[in-house]
């Protein structure tokens, strides 16, 4: 005999902030990086950022670094770096 | 307002079928499950539901990282899966809102590396009239609103948060306490004010959340004061393995046996006493704390001490949460927090 079920997911929710679209051409682009204090991860963004310096004329504006990795970023951080740059690197994990 | 639930069919009405079917797609908790069939889960909402008969279908709460919406109908779908008497569902509500807590900071207890587990402790009316266990083997096993009730929120985080390992927890381990993690306070062999009182919480029944590791148990059979007892609980306190160690503001949760907490109100002594106690008594150098960790996250005059001076494991008493649960024999615990998370302590509503 069959029986029926209920999904046990839910619905997934909107993201309140939409990510946005990367720019086609990264020449002359401002780059920052936010370090999120994960060991490795400045070094790591760091050498990508001077890849993407020689070879496609990113500028790199600055490297700032989050509280912790474990919670949301300061927002007057997140303000800081939309004021200086259009590209930002993050996000290294363990 | 969300949406209704999918209805799935299964071709055969067996344990075996419905395990099948959660394997294949990735849900459950690997333990058999009681099918959620749309009766049962109408006899759950039916049954928590009270007078004031809220929407099953509103949002209670959105999870994080799956971005989830957790409803009264979803979580009563999860608590049938677990097993969950009737009349519980109000404690699961709740704690769902406490889960998305931001101080509670789920998106970082899913995603870290940590064990970390969110423990729900159930306090006042709830735990008599929902059955929970407050006394002997509180944290288990062998009653069911404890055992199904902790099960119940693991499957809400599985399947509305998406915290599964490898996509979405990425606990390197994992924790036994990831299956179930419930106990109740035991108000009847506390000697002081039950916990939410004493955190300004003036309800009925309510609930706690603490995210941490398991307990660590800590036993003093032969003291008859508090200082000896609480020595020993201070080495369990004091250990540089625990991410209570690099983050000064993380909470530990004492959870005392009533027998070592009568052996505190003998010598007259509060709560907080025994919260003053262990901040003075949970301590190292400060050199060795600074030896141990290149990143840290102290209070500023932390950093003003000097390596011989003996600097407390957390920045402040009230960091050190104190309640009683459990039954007879001089065992305590306590559970070390994940770190970057706040317990929250809410008012049971439907």
């Amino acid at each position: 005999m069959s029986i029926r079920i209920l999904s046990p997911e839910g619905h997934v929710g909107e993201r309140r902030i939409p990510l946005a679209a990367s720019p086609e051409v990264l020449a002359g682009r401002r780059l920052a990086i936010l370090d999120n204090g994960k060991p490795g991860a400045a070094h790591l963004m760091e050498r990508v950022a001077e890849r993407l310096v020689e070879r496609a004329g990113v500028v790199l504006v600055g490297v700032r670094r989050k509280r912790t990795a474990a919670t949301p970023c300061q927002d007057e951080l997140i303000e800081a770096i939309a004021g200086e740059a259009e590209l930002a690197f993050t996000g290294s994990a363990d | 307002m969300s949406g209704p639930s999918e209805e799935i069919e299964l071709e055969r009405d067996s344990p075996e079928a419905l395990l099948a079917l959660f394997e294949e797609r990735g849900w459950g908790d690997g333990l058999p499950l009681i099918p959620p069939t749309r009766e049962r889960v109408e006899a759950m909402l039916a049954a928590g539901a009270g007078d004031a008969k809220p929407d099953p279908d509103e949002v209670v709460a959105t999870l994080e990282p799956r971005l989830g919406e957790a409803t009264r109908r979803t979580i009563a779908i999860n608590a049938v899966l677990a097993g969950c008497p009737p009349g519980v569902l109000p404690v699961l509500v709740s704690a769902v809102r406490g889960l998305a807590r931001p101080e509670l900071n789920l998106r970082g207890v899913n995603a870290t590396t940590h064990p970390v587990a969110p423990l729900l402790v159930v306090h006042g009316e709830a735990v008599r009239e929902m059955g929970f266990n407050a006394g002997l083997g509180t944290f288990g096993p062998g009653t069911r609103a404890n055992a199904t009730v902790g099960r119940a929120i693991r499957l809400i985080l599985l399947h509305i948060a998406g915290a599964r390992p490898g996509n979405g927890d990425a606990s390197t381990q994992g924790q036994p306490s990831k299956y179930a993690y419930c106990i109740a306070e035991n108000e009847d062999a506390s000697p002081w004010e039950s916990y939410p009182t004493s955190r300004g919480i003036d309800a009925p029944s309510a609930i706690t959340l603490h995210c941490g590791e398991n307990p660590h148990n800590f036993h003093d059979m032969e003291s008859e004061t508090p200082g000896p007892i609480l020595d020993k609980a201070a080495t369990v306190m004091a250990t540089l393995g625990s991410n209570n160690a690099p983050v000064s503001s993380a909470e530990f949760f004492v959870v005392l046996g009533p027998e070592h907490a009568a052996t505190f109100a003998a010598a007259g002594w509060a709560r907080r006493d025994v919260q003053s106690y262990l901040y003075e008594r949970a301590r190292f150098p400060a050199g060795v704390f600074r030896g141990a960790f290149d990143v840290v996250q102290y209070r500023p005059w932390m950093s003003a001490l000097r390596d011989e001076d003996l600097m407390p494991i957390t920045d402040h008493p009230d960091h050190i949460r104190v309640l009683v649960a459990g039954g007879a024999g001089k065992h305590s615990c306590l559970i070390p927090s994940w770190g970057m998370t706040k317990s929250v302590t809410l008012p049971v509503e439907p």
